[in-house]
C-alpha cells in the first residue's frame, strides 16, 4: 500500500520548523507549572504532591539521573558485542 | 436477560475450539493456495468474539459450562466468570487484529503455530482445574516457540531453544506443584490461595506462573526470544503468554506481598534495560516486563481496586503493545532492520506507520485520552490508597522511563534523528495497516470512554480517571520527561550491542551442563575404546569367524528379501521423516500426543 505523500511532505516541513516546536514546548511546560500553583490534589496520594511543580521536578530529575547513570555507568558494564548479524527479514 | 442466559449456557462453544479446528484444517492445505484459504484465518477470531460477547451478557456469577470426564478425572474447560471474561474479551479482539495483520503471510506453518498458541491462551483462561490449565499452558509454549523458530535464522533457532527450555522448566514447576497439591488436598481445583495458608506446592505452582509472567529474575527468555520471532508472531506473543500468567496470578495468588514488591522491581527493571537498548523489538520486550510489573504489583497488593487496575491494565496493554509491535514490525518488514542505529529519518516516508506507532506510544505512556491513562493511573492510585506509597512512587518513575524509551527515544531514532532517509523501502501490505488502524482506534476509544472497559472488570469500581488533577499530573510527568530527553540528547543515542541480562546466566548453565555430561562421557568412552581394542576385539574376531558361516548361509537369504522391500517401498519415507531437526521431532511428538489423547478419549 502507498503511504500518503502529502502527509509525508507536511511532516518534512514540520521538521524544518523544529525551532518553533521547541518554543511551543517551553510555553506549554511553563503553562503547566503555572497551572500547578492553582490546581493541587484534594486528597494527595503523596505528601509532597501539594508542592507546586513536584511532578515536573520528579520527571525531569528522574529522566536526567536515569539516562546519566544507565548510559554512562551501567551500560559500559553490560554491553557485549552483538551476536545477531541477521536481523533482516 | 433470561433468554441470553440460556443462550450462554446451551451454546457455549469454547473459543479454543475454532482455532484448534482451523489448525487441523490448515495441516492439509498448500502454501501455494494461501490467497484463498487465508480468509479462513478470520473465522475463529470472529467466532471467539461472538461467544465471549454473548457470555458477558449472561448472568454475573461463576458458571461451569463445559466439563468432561477423562481418565477418571473431570476436566473443567469452561469456567466463566468476570475475571476470565475480561481476559477472554481482549484475547478475542487481539486474535482478530493479529490474524488481520498476518493475512499476507503465505506460510501455513506460522498460522498453525499462532492458532495453537491462541487456543492455548483461551483454554488457560477458561480452565477451572489445574490439569486443564496445564494442558493448555503447555500448548501455548509449543505454539509460541514455533513462532520464534519459523523466523528461520540461526539466532532465532538458538533463542527458540532457550525459550522452550525455560518454559519447560516453568511447566515442570507447575506440574510438580499441581501433582503434589493433588496428593495433599485430593483436588485439582484451581482456586485462590490465601497468602498465609500457602504451602510448598502452592509456591511451586507460583514459580511456574512467574516464569510465564516474566518475573525478574525469571524474565530473560522474553527479551531474548521475542525480538527473534517472526514479524507477525511477535504481535501474537506480546499479547498472550504474559497476560495468561497475569490472569493465573490474579485467580490464584492475589494479595501475596512477594508479588507487590517483585512487580515493582519488574516495572523499573524493564525500563532501565530499555533505556540502554538498541533493537526496537527488544526495547518493546523490556517494556512488556515493565508493564506486566504494574499488573503483578496490583495483584500483589490485592485490594479490589488494584486487582481491577491489574485487569484493566492487562486489557489496555494487550491492545497498545500489539500496536507497538505492529508498528515496529512494519519498520522491520519495510526496511529489513529493527535496530535504531540503522534507522532514522523515515517519518516523511512512512507517515502512517509513524502515526500508528505513536498512538501505541502515547497509550503505553499513560497520556490522557488514550487507554493506558485510564488503566495505569487506576493501579497507581490503588497502590497509594492502600498505603504502598513507595511502590506507587516506583511505578510513577517507571511511567517516566516508559515515555522516555517507547514514547520519545524509539520513535525519535526510528523516524526522525537523521535527515530524510533514502534507503530502499519494501511496500507494506494493506492488511498490516488495517491491523494497526483497528488497534489505534480501540486505544483511543477506551481512552475516551473508560466505562466501556471498567464495566468488564471483576469488582465494581468507582474510579474516575478524568479529574483535573490527574490530567494535570500526567501532563506534567510527560512534558518534563520530554524536556529531560531534550537535555540528554547527546548522551542517550543507542549503540549496537547485546546487553548482559539473566539469559547469559542460562546460557552459562547450559554450556556447563553440556560440559558436565560430555567431559566424563568422553573420558569413559576413551577408556572403553582402549579396553575394547585390546581385549574385546580378539574374542570377537574368533566368534565372528564362527558366525560368519551362519550369516553367509542363513541370514543373508532372509535379509536380502526384506532389504529390497525397505529400499523400494519404505526407505525413502523413513529418511524423509528423520530430518535430524529437533524442532520437527517436537512437532511430531505434539501431533502424536494429541492423537493418543483422542484415541484414549474415544475408546473410553
Amino acid at each position: 500500500m502507498q503511504e500518503p505523500k502529502l502527509l509525508g511532505s507536511w511532516l518534512e516541513t514540520a521538521r524544518e520548523r523544529a525551532g518553533a516546536f521547541k518554543i511551543l514546548l517551553y510555553l506549554v511546560l511553563a503553562a503547566l507549572v503555572v497551572l500547578n500553583f492553582f490546581i493541587v490534589p484534594h486528597e494527595p496520594e503523596f505528601a509532597t504532591e501539594k508542592l507546586p511543580g513536584f511532578w515536573a521536578l520528579f520527571a525531569l530529575a528522574g529522566t536526567v539521573v536515569m539516562v546519566v547513570v544507565l548510559k554512562k555507568i551501567v551500560y559500559p558494564m553490560l554491553a557485549q558485542p552483538e551476536e545477531d548479524t541477521n536481523d533482516r527479514s | 436477560m433470561t433468554g441470553l442466559e440460556h443462550l450462554g449456557i446451551h451454546f457455549f462453544l469454547h473459543p479454543a475450539f475454532g482455532f484448534l479446528a482451523l489448525a487441523l484444517v490448515m495441516a492439509f492445505l498448500k502454501n501455494s493456495h494461501y490467497q484463498i484459504w487465508r480468509w479462513l484465518l478470520l473465522v475463529p477470531p470472529v467466532m471467539a468474539i461472538t461467544v465471549v460477547v454473548s457470555l458477558t451478557m449472561g448472568p454475573s456469577g461463576p458458571r461451569d459450562l463445559a466439563t468432561f470426564s477423562y481418565l477418571g478425572q473431570t476436566l473443567h474447560l469452561g469456567r466463566v466468570d468476570t475475571l476470565s471474561l475480561v481476559f477472554a474479551h481482549v484475547f478475542a479482539i487481539q486474535s482478530l487484529i493479529g490474524f488481520i495483520y498476518a493475512l499476507h503471510v503465505p506460510d501455513r506453518a506460522q498460522h498453525i503455530a499462532a492458532c495453537l498458541y491462541v487456543a492455548g491462551a483461551f483454554g488457560s483462561v477458561f480452565a477451572g482445574d489445574y490439569l486443564t490449565l496445564f494442558i493448555f499452558w503447555e500448548l501455548m509454549s509449543i505454539g509460541s516457540v514455533f513462532l520464534v523458530w519459523l523466523r528461520g535464522t540461526p539466532t532465532s533457532t538458538a533463542a527458540g531453544f532457550r525459550y522452550f527450555l525455560f518454559h519447560i522448566f516453568g511447566g515442570l514447576f507447575l506440574l510438580g506443584g499441581l501433582l503434589l497439591r493433588h496428593a495433599a488436598l485430593g483436588t485439582f481445583a484451581f482456586t485462590a490461595v490465601a497468602p498465609d495458608a500457602a504451602r510448598y506446592f502452592d509456591y511451586l505452582i507460583l514459580v511456574g506462573f512467574l516464569v510465564n509472567a516474566a518475573f525478574v529474575p525469571l524474565h530473560a527468555w522474553l527479551p531474548d526470544a521475542y525480538p527473534e520471532a517472526t514479524i507477525t508472531g511477535a504481535v501474537f506473543m506480546s499479547a498472550f503468554t504474559t497476560k495468561t500468567a497475569v490472569y493465573a496470578l490474579a485467580r490464584g495468588f492475589a494479595g501475596f506481598e512477594l508479588l507487590a514488591i517483585g512487580g515493582c522491581v519488574m516495572c523499573v527493571y524493564g525500563v532501565f534495560y530499555a533505556t540502554i537498548e538498541n533493537n526496537a523489538r527488544r526495547i518493546l520486550s523490556y517494556h512488556i516486563v515493565s508493564q506486566v510489573g504494574y499488573m503483578v504489583c496490583g495483584i500483589g497488593i490485592g485490594t479490589a481496586m488494584t486487582v481491577d487496575g491489574a485487569c484493566a491494565h492487562a486489557y489496555a496493554h494487550i491492545l497498545y503493545k500489539g500496536l507497538l509491535f505492529m508498528g515496529v514490525g512494519c519498520l522491520l518488514y519495510s526496511t529489513g532492520s529493527a535496530k535504531l542505529t540503522e534507522l532514522g529519518g523515515l517519518a516523511s516516508r512512512l507517515p502512517l506507520v509513524m502515526i500508528g506507532y505513536m498512538v501505541g506510544a502515547v497509550s503505553i505512556s499513560g497520556m490522557p485520552l488514550f487507554n493506558g491513562f485510564v488503566s495505569k493511573t487506576m493501579t497507581i492510585a490503588g497502590a497509594a490508597e492502600a498505603h504502598h506509597t513507595w511502590l506507587a512512587l516506583a511505578m510513577e518513575l517507571a511511567a517516566v522511563g516508559t515515555f522516555l524509551s517507547v514514547g520519545i527515544k524509539l520513535p525519535y531514532f526510528a523516524f526522525w534523528a537523521k535527515p530524510k532517509n533514502d534507503m530502499p523501502l519494501k511496500p507494506i501490505p494493506w492488511n498490516m495497516y488495517l491491523g494497526m488502524g483497528i488497534s489505534s482506534l480501540l486505544c483511543l476509544f477506551i481512552g475516551l470512554f473508560p466505562q466501556s472497559l471498567y464495566k468488564l472488570l471483576p469488582f465494581p469500581t468507582e474510579y474516575t480517571p478524568y479529574t483535573t488533577w490527574h490530567v494535570l499530573q500526567s501532563s506534567l510527568l510527560l512534558g518534563f520527561t520530554g524536556l529531560g530527553f531534550y537535555l540528554m540528547r547527546r548522551i542517550i543515542p543507542p549503540h549496537p550491542s547485546r546487553n548482559l541480562d539473566f539469559d547469559f546466566l542460562y546460557r552459562a548453565i547450559g554450556r556447563g551442563f553440556v560440559k558436565l555430561v560430555s567431559v566424563p562421557t568422553a573420558a569413559v568412552d576413551n577408556i572403553w575404546t582402549e579396553v575394547y581394542a585390546r581385549v574385546g576385539l580378539r574374542g570377537l574376531l574368533s566368534i565372528g569367524r564362527g558366525t560368519n558361516v551362519f550369516d553367509g548361509k542363513v541370514i543373508d537369504g532372509v535379509l536380502d528379501g526384506s532389504a529390497r522391500a525397505v529400499r523400494e517401498d519404505g526407505g525413502a519415507a523413513v529418511a524423509r521423516i528423520q530430518t535430524g531437526r529437533l524442532q520437527d521431532y517436537l512437532a511430531a511428538a505434539v501431533a502424536l500426543g494429541l492423537l493418543i489423547f483422542v484415541i484414549v478419549w474415544l475408546v473410553k
